[in-house]
């Protein structure tokens, strides 16, 4: 891998921040304190995506027969660096361009790569991922979500939960069973999510409106040109997604800027010099870094077009732990920006909550890595 | 420039782990840590010690790269104290332009022995009888004192980090090398305490692989598999911030210190948090005399003091400035 961002990968980073200079709104930062599936973001989103795309800069990754412009991983993080520490103006869409968009264009027909990869360039649809379930979060095989073979399609009956996105979807990647075969009888439908028969409920949290939702599937007729993929290459399809998923957010970046402003702040009210202080926040500091160059391995790879190992799961844990050691620190030693005294905090609070979480227990990751990594014996 | 070392430099330093494990097996330690000077001569004929100095005095005038990478190795059999002191203590003979001492100090026949400042004088790490050099382990960076200078040596303890410590004094000043070298130092150290957070994980692992209890090997637990990746992850981050730094001082880049610095920070807490795992991870038999896990913590704690504690590295990494993705700059 070579090292020190090259001129191109400076003059593109510089580019990015002149293009959110020029056009995030003066009142962004309220926008972004809700969070990317928040109304007034999604609502954002829809007018910035477009903007984003005219500049070439939303989905710089994708290939050019897809829309895009045939550049790498490192295009593809480095945007996501630069968005995700502004609070990601792509709203949910984010995840359209980080796995949807990638998981069609390896796995879809050539029907759903003309329909859906032009809908997402359009910058105005939001996806929602529809796996996990009351009885099946870390053991996401044993969803029972039933899709029943019927003329023309499936009829959908069942129920998802925690699913990120949900209310302002427009379409669901669901992950539905034809089959009680563990993992053969999976399907993913790609459906649409005003189909008849979908109710979806906000969780109310924490970590603020519009995130996580309970999603009802009733009888929900879905077209079989929607199943993606063949009859039991659901679970390949799922790991390779789930593998963009994990490395797909740079929560580093995020983290060290909080760390930054965390500096600033303690400067100002003379603390920064403490001892306790010091040794703390170079112990946090030092975690972000560890954690960026493991996300930076798993992006060399990327780039290279390997496939992705154990090194991700090990990455992933990472990030997730130096994003907390963050959040650990700004509320043990200003938890005053808690209570109103800085609203990023508050977001970045809210945000390191669900990192150990969201796409997966981070506890599932230390498994992954034991076995594909160590070695180490199953435990059935 | 390059973010990782090349594919050559690393198996050039796997093809001499091997010797380095034969010179230093783990099993010696048991015995105390006698014999450690006769093992230092057999490093130096491997070409250990001058790895990274020029050929002009006898090295093979490789980069820092590789001497981290070979430190991994070294931390990973537990070398002593005093083959830092003598890598150091040629570097620093050699950038003062003093070839005959940078060759007789690499090819062992002038032993160093490493010292960090203490309340009283200095700490005087496994210095067996009369040590030519003394390498002192002071905030700014090494200095080299003639092992003339050395007096008023007390034995301390020989049992507490498994090695001989003793109370010193040293007089004069030392001589210090070019301003890298403090850089390399904490490099170095970096390198050994991965190398030790390494060597735990794969105790740890292999041990539970073969324990069994409920009619099972205990690696089949979650409770033993997450302590194992949670050390795989510590041993990993380490090790890639090591060689990350390496690489950056190879390279002469203005963030090899912060890289150091980091590299530090991880090793420290890796080396010390997959050693008291790995005793977890063994059960009684990991504090036994007769077991291995226990001389991992104690190097451990040991090279986190030669490396001068966890919050003195803290305080020098907040006052770097870190280049990456730019959002970090304590210099605002």
């Amino acid at each position: 891998m070579e090292f020190g961002w090259t001129e191109q990968q400076q003059a593109y980073r510089q580019r990015i921040r002149d293009f959110l200079d020029k056009t995030l709104p003066d009142d962004w930062d309220n926008i972004a304190l809700h969070g990317p599936g928040s109304p007034q973001q999604t609502a954002y989103s829809k007018e910035f995506c477009p903007k984003l795309h005219a500049e070439g800069l939303f989905v710089p990754h994708w290939p050019e027969k897809f829309g895009g412009r045939g550049g790498d991983s490192w295009d593809h993080f480095i945007l996501g660096e630069e968005l995700w520490q502004v609070g990601e103006p792509r709203g949910a869409q984010y995840m359209s361009v980080n796995w949807i968009g990638p998981v069609l264009m390896r796995y879809g027909s050539p029907e759903q790569q003309a329909k859906f990869l032009p809908e997402i360039l359009g910058g105005k649809v939001t996806w929602c991922q529809g796996f996990s379930e009351p009885s099946a979060g870390s053991d996401l095989a044993a969803l029972r979500t039933h899709a029943e073979p019927v003329e023309g399609g499936y009829s959908v009956t069942g129920a998802k939960v925690w699913t990120s996105y949900a209310g302002l979807g427009d379409y669901c990647f669901l992950l539905a069973r034809t089959s009680s075969d563990r993992k053969g009888g999976i399907v993913i439908l790609l459906v649409d999510m005003d189909s008849p028969g979908i109710q979806v409920k906000d969780i109310p949290s924490v970590i603020g409106r519009g995130d996580i939702h309970e999603v009802f599937f009733d009888e929900v007729f879905v077209p079989a040109d929607r199943l993606l993929g063949e009859i039991g290459q659901a679970w390949e399809i799922i790991n390779f997604g789930l593998a963009n998923e994990r490395i797909g957010i740079p929560r580093y970046a995020f983290s060290e800027k909080m760390l930054h402003r965390a500096v600033e702040r303690l400067k100002k009210d003379g603390r920064y010099n403490d001892p306790v202080i010091q040794d703390r926040l170079g112990r946090v500091l030092a975690l972000c870094q560890a954690a960026r160059l493991l996300v930076y391995k798993v992006i060399d790879e990327r780039s290279k077009a390997k496939e992705p190992n154990a090194y991700g799961n090990l990455a992933r844990w990472s990030v997730v732990r130096a994003d907390q050691a963050v959040n650990d620190f700004m509320t043990e030693f200003m938890p005053d920006g808690l209570l109103g005294a800085d609203p990023l905090q508050t977001a970045h609070h809210q945000r390191a909550i669900a990192a150990g979480i969201a796409s997966g227990a981070a506890e599932i990751q230390l498994n992954l890595a034991a076995r594909r990594h160590l070695n180490l014996p199953g435990d059935r | 420039m390059r973010m990782q070392p090349s594919t050559d430099q690393r198996e050039l330093i796997e093809a001499v782990a091997g010797p380095v494990a034969e010179i230093l097996p783990l099993e010696r330690l048991h015995k105390g840590a006698d014999g450690e000077r006769a093992r230092l001569s057999s490093l130096a004929e491997l070409g250990a010690l001058a790895i990274a100095l020029g050929e002009e005095h006898g090295g093979a005038g490789l980069t820092a790269t590789e001497e981290a990478l070979l430190f991994e190795q070294l931390g990973r059999q537990l070398a002593s104290p005093s083959v830092l002191a003598s890598v150091l203590a040629a570097h620093i003979a050699a950038s003062q332009g003093n070839a005959d001492m940078a060759g007789a100090i690499a090819t062992g026949a002038e032993p160093a022995a490493l010292a960090v400042p203490s309340p009283n004088g200095i700490l005087l790490i496994d210095a067996g009888e009369a040590p030519a050099h003394v390498v002192l382990m002071g905030p700014d960076g090494p200095t080299l004192h003639a092992g003339d200078t050395l007096g008023g040596r007390k034995l301390l303890d020989d049992k507490l980090w498994n090695t001989p410590l003793e109370e010193a004094a040293l007089t004069g000043t030392g001589a210090r090398g070019d301003d890298s070298l403090a850089i390399r130092a904490r490099l170095l150290c970096a390198a050994q305490l991965a190398g030790i957070a390494g060597t735990a994980r794969d105790m740890a692992v292999d041990y539970a692989k073969l324990r069994e209890q409920f009619g099972k090997p205990i690696g089949s637990f979650q409770a033993t598999k997450h302590h194992c990746a949670n050390m795989a992850i510590w041993a990993m981050a380490s090790a890639d911030q090591m060689s990350f730094a390496g690489v950056a001082l190879a390279d002469g880049r203005d963030d090899a210190a912060f890289q150091a610095l980091s590299a530090l920070s991880m090793a420290i807490r890796a080396a010390r948090t997959n050693a008291g795992t790995n005793i977890q991870v063994h059960g009684g038999i990991g504090f036994s005399d007769e077991a291995d896990p226990h001389m991992l913590l104690k190097a451990a704690h040991l090279w986190e003091t030669i490396a001068g504690g966890e919050e003195a590295v803290h305080s020098a990494l907040l006052a770097e400035e870190s280049p990456l993705g730019g959002a970090w700059s304590a210099k605002h």
